[in-house]
């Protein structure tokens, strides 16, 4: 994979993340939105609603390094009836558009609460589009490695793992700011963050396993079909690729063990959950290094037929 | 090439070596902590450029082979090393807050680069080469980054501090670092690794993994001459030697920079001694300034407190009062005001500008609501910085200037206000009165109260003065000349009776006895009138009315006297104890002339240090007949006198020999041993309009 294919994990990886963020973080929205008043609420919601939007951005122009022409990339919308990528494309913009103005309204609008949260339903309905597009993409049946429902899957498992995970980075570090700021955050909003990071902290492993369960089936999968491209795909996994296998395996199992383990002794301790920062920045960059270690395996191990 | 390797090699251990030394100095600077990172940064970059400088050189393989895995070793340890350090320099000082997010987005590029960094070992490239590019992509380059910005940092606080030569060196260091990051962190092999086979994509060898062969197609937005041999074609030098040159700036401004911050702690430690002495200074001025106030305050009640007791002129009192208070107080004017008699309208008496103090003998009528609320609520008053301009009007005179700051008491008599003392200050830019101005103020005001006090007193002691001194030449007269008038006219009748007998002997006789009487009258009446005259209203003093008196006496009598003085400083005798000590001498001289057939009389007047300088005494001894002294309290005219000394606080001895003469003594308390004494008297109120001063 050359360096001008990095555009693609970048892309795919960063939409994800953005993806699960915006969706855990309008879960807890939702959630809590019954017991605190709308003012608090948009506090709460602002810093992690530009993070988000701030990576949205990013992946896309990641995207563009992928193209030649980066200029013209809005074409693709055009074929929107018989493509899947201008299909995604199309569903990015929308994504780009909804969170845009989501962050704007957060941001500069005091008012208007049930606007934002339709608002924030409808991103990320257009982001969870995107992922579906994006998985659909790689349903071909000339790439045997690719084409199954674990395409699907690994992608929306992705999606929870690196949003959960990333979203209590997020939070954390928003808590965190605003104390060093001196600004007046309530104890509701501590209480906030602590019970978001334990539930996130549940989804992380619950989605970390079932991706380590669905990498299983993968070999399953590639070992049962008795193609030859599949074989391939899965030699490559076993010999030249191993040590990547091996290291996103780890990565993942090390990220989400340091995570349970940081906030388990936390909670024992009755401690901060603000001095989990640290902690919590190594157990994202570990997570995320195996969420484009696997990325990067499911692009390099592909093996197109008839070549 | 060796000897550029031996020169890097050589500046980095200089570097670690004065990092290491300056670890064991004394002292805290901002870099102390850091700087067993940076020893070990410096240490392990002289270890690397001598590794290069042995691999240039072609020694036997198995050397190599060590030194190669050697260098594998150091290379990522040194770049680690480094951005230890260089997070150490940037977080010297407190980070703004919004940084706590940088971490958090950089968690994304540095997981893409280091899974791009992992794929890249998979490559069948010599693992040197990756380590090499890593190692500096991941670790030098940002390090370098972040130990340049925080020395600019550093430069920046320096130099809002004023530290203008350490700033500078920390602006070179900054530089350097950054230099440094661009020549070592930036600068790399041509290799498909990273950015490397972005902006050299022309230089990569074929590769087998990536498929792609070099020139088939260019990257576009940088063009690519960040490799070793771009840099040579464009400067002309080997990246070597611009890593040697960087390598010399960082050793240069960071040593420098070790030895400047060092300077500055002492600078801080001789400055900090000096803000100390500064304090001490200042304090000893302050106190000398406090104690220089207190003595002047206490020399200014002291000589006040003197004239009241002296019983000087109350108006000259109270205007020394007033001009006293307002230079203490550093004020423009001050006023006195009484209420008249039925207590409806405030009278100024007496004041202090900056031109004159006066008494006004045409009162001015004070109208302003500030001094007549004081005085009706018998309560203090200071205005505020913020107080209303037109409650400061009509409060000096003239009444042309109005003042910026205002402080008022009430004179209190018996818990009665009976008016009112104020100080003022014109200019705007004075500062308000404060409370220990007040409490000074309201002291002046007893003052005042004291002076009036004293100044009644003074004329009911007048008045029974005169009663008194009206009563003695009554009791003169009576028993003087009254007798020998009675006595005369009795004679007159014997002469006529005489006459008109023809006894012309017995007539002669009688009028032998008739003018021994007069001649005795005429003695009475003259040194009456010697008394009468004899008085201290004149001002010239207790010693020189004694002599003059004395002189007159012996003119008079025709008895001897004579006058020894030994008075050391002055007699420091109350006005009443030195009117006392007058009579109680004229009392004793006309016993003298009239009891004691004396011929000679001496006087002494003793104020010395056997008396402890807080006595005088009079000593008044004659060379008569003498008297029995356990008969002296029959005598009127003894009784007296014990009763003048007892009067002002002295005592009175009487010793007299049969035959030898009498010796009278007495003791009088000079003025402040008589104060100790706390007499007080109570006098009623009157008012100062009639109040006069002594005779």
């Amino acid at each position: 994979m050359n360096l001008r294919e990095w555009a693609l994990p970048v892309y795919t990886v960063l939409i994800e993340l953005s993806s699960g963020a915006l969706f855990a973080l309008w879960i807890l929205r939702t959630l809590t939105g019954s017991r605190i008043d709308e003012k608090n609420l948009d506090e709460m919601t602002k810093i992690p609603i530009l993070i988000i939007f701030s990576t949205i951005i990013a992946a896309m122009a990641g995207a563009h390094l992928h193209l030649s022409r980066p200029y013209l990339s809005f074409l693709a919308v055009l074929n929107f009836q018989h493509s899947w990528l201008s299909r995604e494309i199309t569903f990015n913009v929308f994504f780009f558009l909804l969170t845009g103005s989501l962050t704007a309204l957060v941001w500069f609008v005091p008012e208007h609460y049930k606007l934002k949260q339709w608002l924030g339903w409808a991103a990320i309905l257009a982001g969870f589009s995107t992922i579906y597009c994006m998985a659909h993409i790689y349903l071909l049946p000339t790439q045997i490695a690719w084409n199954s429902t674990k395409t699907f899957l690994s992608y929306y498992a992705g999606m929870l793992l690196l949003g959960s995970v990333s979203l209590i980075t997020i939070l954390l570090m928003d808590l965190n700011f605003s104390f060093k700021n001196n600004q007046e955050r309530s104890d509701f909003h501590v209480q906030f963050v602590r019970d978001a990071f334990i539930w996130l902290t549940r989804v992380t492993v619950m989605t970390s396993i079932m991706l380590m369960l669905l990498n299983a089936y993968q070999f399953d999968f590639l070992q049962r079909l008795q193609d030859p491209t599949a074989q391939t795909s899965l030699n490559l996994l076993l010999s030249i690729y191993l040590p990547l296998v091996i290291l996103q395996i780890g990565f993942l199992l090390l990220g989400v063990i340091w995570l349970v383990l940081t906030l388990r002794r936390t909670m024992k301790e009755n401690g901060s959950i603000r001095k989990l920062l640290s902690p919590v920045y190594i157990a994202n960059t570990l997570i995320l290094i195996a969420a484009i270690i696997e990325r990067f395996l499911f692009y390099a191990t592909h093996v197109r037929i008839g070549i | 090439m060796m000897i550029i390797y031996f020169l890097y090699g050589l500046s980095f251990g200089g570097l670690g070596l004065a990092a290491y030394l300056q670890m064991h100095q004394s002292g805290d600077f901002p870099l102390k902590k850091q700087l067993p990172w940076l020893a070990a940064f410096g240490i392990a970059c002289s270890v690397s450029g001598f590794i290069d400088m042995f691999l240039t050189n072609q020694t036997a393989d198995e050397i190599t082979t060590i030194l190669k895995t050697l260098r594998m070793v150091v290379q990522p340890l040194t770049g680690l090393l480094l951005l230890i350090f260089g997070w150490g320099i940037l977080k010297l000082d407190p980070l703004p807050a919004w940084t706590i997010f940088i971490p958090g987005i950089l968690i994304v590029p540095i997981a893409y680069i280091v899974t791009f960094a992992a794929t890249t070992f998979i490559t069948p490239s010599p693992i040197e080469i990756p380590i090499d590019i890593w190692s500096r992509y991941l670790f030098y380059l940002p390090g370098s980054i972040i130990a340049g910005i925080g020395f600019l940092r550093l430069w920046d606080k320096q130099r809002k501090l004023g530290y203008y030569d350490v700033a500078n060196l920390m602006l070179g260091a900054g530089v350097a670092f950054l230099f440094e990051a661009f020549v070592v962190g930036l600068i790399v092999p041509a290799a498909p690794y990273g950015p490397a086979s972005y902006y050299n994509y022309d230089r990569v060898t074929y590769n087998a993994l990536i498929g792609e062969h070099p020139g088939s197609s260019e990257s576009y937005g940088l063009t690519a001459w960040l490799d070793y041999k771009r840099v040579l074609q464009a400067t002309g030098l080997p990246i070597q030697f611009w890593r040697m040159v960087s390598a010399f700036a960082v050793t240069f401004f960071v040593v420098r920079g070790l030895g400047v911050f060092e300077a500055i702690r002492k600078r801080e430690v001789d400055a900090l001694q000096h803000e100390r002495d500064e304090a001490e200074k200042e304090t000893m001025q302050a106190q000398i300034i406090a104690r220089q106030t207190a003595e002047s305050w206490t020399d200014a009640l002291v000589s006040i407190n003197r004239r009241i007791a002296e019983f000087e002129n109350v108006d000259g009192i109270l205007l020394y009062i007033i001009e006293n208070a307002k230079i203490l107080l550093h004020s423009d004017f001050i006023g006195l005001a009484l209420l008249n008699e039925d207590r409806s309208q405030l009278m100024l008496k007496c004041y202090s500008n900056e031109l004159k103090t006066e008494r006004l003998f045409e009162p001015l009528l004070i109208e302003n609501p500030i001094i007549w609320q004081s005085v009706r609520s018998n309560n203090l008053f200071c205005s505020q910085a913020d107080s209303s301009i037109e409650l400061l009007e009509q409060v000096c005179f003239p009444i042309e200037k109005s003042a910026s700051s205002i402080a008022v008491v009430p004179i209190e008599l018996d818990n009665i206000a009976i008016g009112a003392l104020w100080i003022a200050r014109c200019e705007a830019k004075e500062k308000p009165y404060s409370q220990t101005d007040l409490i000074w103020l309201e002291c002046m005001a007893d003052l005042v109260v004291i002076a009036i006090q004293h100044g009644l007193m003074a004329s009911q002691i007048q008045s029974l003065s005169i009663v008194e001194e009206r009563a003695r030449i009554a009791r003169e007269m009576h028993d003087g000349l009254a007798q020998v008038l009675g006595y005369l006219n009795l004679q007159v009748q014997t002469l006529e009776a005489l006459h008109e007998q023809g006894n012309s002997e017995e007539f002669i006789n009688e009028l032998h006895h008739m003018r021994q009487a007069i001649q005795l009258a005429h003695a009475d009446v003259r040194e009456n009138i010697l008394s009468l005259r004899t008085t201290l209203a004149n001002d010239t003093g207790l010693i020189p009315a004694v002599e003059e008196y004395l002189k007159g006496f012996e003119i008079q009598t025709g008895i001897e006297t004579e006058l020894s003085v030994n008075v050391i400083g002055e007699l420091n005798l109350s006005s009443v104890a030195e009117v006392q000590l007058v009579c109680i001498l004229q009392e004793a001289l006309t016993n003298v002339r009239k009891h004691a057939c004396a011929s000679q009389v001496l006087v002494s007047i003793v104020k010395d240090d056997q008396l402890d300088f807080e006595h005088v005494q009079m000593e008044i001894r004659d060379n008569g007949v003498g008297f029995i002294t356990s008969d002296s309290k029959r005598h009127f005219g003894l009784q007296t006198m014990r009763e003048r000394a007892t009067s002002v606080n002295g005592t009175l001895l009487i010793h007299s020999v049969l035959e030898k003469g009498t010796t009278v003594l007495c003791d009088f308390p000079c003025l402040q041993h008589e104060e100790s004494r706390g007499t007080k008297i109570a006098l009623p109120v009157l008012d100062l309009g009639k109040i006069e001063p002594l005779p």
